[in-house]
């Protein structure tokens, strides 16, 4: 990732590289019938985080994205949280 | 033939008797259709994550089929005239999971939502 330089040079700020979760460890499986993995990748009130945020690569995010729906059908997930 | 997941959510609050004609029913429209019911097994009565058709919480099912993809249809078909079933879902498996992967021990991927909040009713 480049670093974003804002006006002062001193205040760079430095990321550290997020790396996926799922390409570290393949035996993770990503599936609907899981609520408590994919409790992970959305957020409180129940919307889906984005890979920017997670570090998820886009593959398994696109997987992610199949099984919150699918969990989120099956009532397993919410669709959305509200006070 | 291919191999496909069934999960579906019953209405918590039938009874046995009805529940098992519901299991027969799915089996059978399976079996007419060319198919076979690998698995199907009673995950218990579990709260959902939102109240569907006014109730919170809904008997899980959860199986596996074999048959031919013409099959799906009939047995979608069935699922949504009855009343008792809230809902569905079918999936068709990857290629390399064989018959033998669903088979023997009572499945590790039974996996109880751990943590899971409780979330405030309300639509969807």
């Amino acid at each position: 990732m480049q670093d974003r330089r804002s006006g002062n040079p001193r205040s760079r700020t430095y990321y550290k590289r997020k790396t996926c979760r799922f390409c570290e460890d393949k035996t993770i499986k990503i599936d609907y019938k899981n609520p408590g993995l994919l409790q992970n990748y959305i957020t409180e009130r129940g919307k889906m985080l984005p890979r920017r945020i997670t570090g998820t690569c886009s593959r398994h995010q696109r997987v992610l994205t199949i099984e919150i729906k699918r969990a989120r059908m099956m009532a397993l997930l919410p669709f959305t949280v509200h006070d | 033939m291919n191999l496909y997941e069934i999960m579906f959510i019953q209405n918590p609050d039938i009874g046995e008797e009805e529940q098992q004609k519901l299991i027969t029913r799915v089996t059978s429209t399976v079996a007419k259709n060319g198919g076979e019911v690998v698995r199907l097994d009673d995950q218990g009565i579990r709260s959902m994550a939102y109240k569907i058709e006014k109730h919170s919480r809904g008997r899980y099912f959860l199986g596996y089929l074999e048959g031919p993809g013409s099959m799906i249809p009939e047995i979608e078909r069935n699922l949504r005239i009855d009343e008792n079933v809230m809902r569905f879902v079918i999936i068709k498996l990857d290629r390399h999971v064989t018959r033998e992967d669903l088979l023997p021990k009572p499945a590790p991927e039974t996996t109880e939502p751990e943590a899971q909040p409780q979330t405030t009713e309300g639509g969807e």
